[in-house]
């Protein structure tokens, strides 16, 4: 049986084939976008993944993954996001401050008390470090891969990471009604 | 479990993309790998999509203020600003607008998007105010299934003469 083309092979086929970058679509557009929308809503999301794809397209003789691209499109998913004119700091305070998500499209919002928690503490952080801090968490990237996604030497991710922690941790625990943070488990900065 | 962990959570009732998301998104891909227009966002993009549009109202409001003051101007005091009004408004004699827009057409109902050949229009400013037009956006004659409608391309129309004496020129279809 043919084994199908790796991503890498793919992209780099697509150099001369300009088509054969449409397989990375089906693969990996339900992920990039469902990152988008946790991020940033449905509606920003959908005009997001499509540029994501377009600006991959654009520049995959860049692309350096060896097996998965999907790091890399979560790079630029990023980077896109980042440029968008609307502020993810200001909604993520917003959402802190009263509870509700306005960029939240869920027919039957569910009873997330945790969330909004969260959300303070992620409008806390820098910019930077959000973004390491949510490609390790929501797009389930190693810190090897937020290195490659942010194209940042590994170390200055777990410089991020480690402030995240920080931050995440003096945001949470100073609510009335502190969630349980653990101290021990997975160590990014490890 | 770690600190960080506790992101995992965070907005995770997020729901799969639409078919439809789905759907334009990859239209505009594969635009791009064709190397069709259509990229951008927003204002921007339904410019960049439809700039013959905007040229052809900015040549038409352009020749319309230029007659309107070569006719009606009632202002002889002011003889240096409606000159030069009317210089930067109108052509030179002898020159010929020529105006060339091409639509792209994307239908959401039926995913589908049409790259329309270019229109064209030229026309003599002086009287009698000779013009030709080349016009692909009509639909064949009796065509009423609208996906036909919005996924296929125009015929070629060609209408000329002048204003006053009007006459309809070859239909020929060209998809």
């Amino acid at each position: 049986m043919e084994q199908s083309p790796s991503d890498s092979e793919l992209v780099a086929r697509s150099l001369d084939q300009p088509r054969a970058f449409e397989p990375i679509f089906d693969r990996h557009f339900p992920a990039v976008h469902r990152y988008l929308h946790r991020r940033a809503g449905r509606e920003l999301a959908d005009e997001l993944a499509a540029e994501t794809f377009v600006v991959a397209f654009e520049r995959r003789a860049s692309c350096r993954s060896s097996g998965s691209v999907l790091p890399w499109l979560y790079g630029i998913a990023t980077n896109v996001l980042r440029r968008s004119s609307r502020s993810e700091r200001r909604q993520l305070r917003a959402y802190g401050r009263t509870g509700l998500d306005r960029w939240a499209s869920y027919d039957e919002p569910p009873a997330r008390v945790h969330d909004a928690r969260l959300a303070r503490a992620l409008a806390a952080m820098r910019p930077r470090e959000r973004d390491a801090l949510l490609l390790y968490a929501l797009a389930d990237l190693s810190s090897e891969q937020v290195a490659l996604a942010l194209d940042v030497p590994v170390g200055t991710v777990r410089t991020w990471l480690h402030r995240a922690r920080e931050k995440a941790r003096r945001e949470l625990t100073t609510e009335d009604e502190a969630l349980p943070i653990a101290t021990s488990g997975v160590d990014v900065n490890g | 479990m770690d600190d960080l962990d506790l992101f995992r959570e965070f907005r995770s009732d997020a729901a799969a993309p639409t078919e439809a998301a789905a759907r334009r998104a990859s239209i505009q891909l594969v635009q791009a790998i064709e190397g069709r227009p259509g990229r951008g966002t927003g204002v921007l993009r339904r410019i960049r999509t439809r700039p013959g549009r905007l040229i052809l109202a900015l040549a038409a409001a352009a020749a319309a203020a230029g007659t309107a003051l070569f006719v009606t101007a009632p202002w002889k005091s002011s003889p240096g600003f409606l000159e030069r009004a009317q210089a930067a408004l109108t052509l030179p004699e002898g020159r010929i607008l020529h105006a060339k827009w091409q639509y792209i057409r994307t239908s959401k109902d039926f995913g589908c998007t049409v790259t329309l050949s270019p229109n064209e229009l030229w026309a003599d400013l002086a009287e009698p105010r000779a013009y030709r037009e080349i016009q692909h956006e009509l639909p064949r004659d009796g065509v009423v299934d609208r996906r036909t409608i919005a996924c296929t391309g125009g015929f070629r129309t060609e209408t000329g003469g002048t204003p006053s004496g009007f006459r309809s020129g070859s239909c020929h279809r060209t998809r």
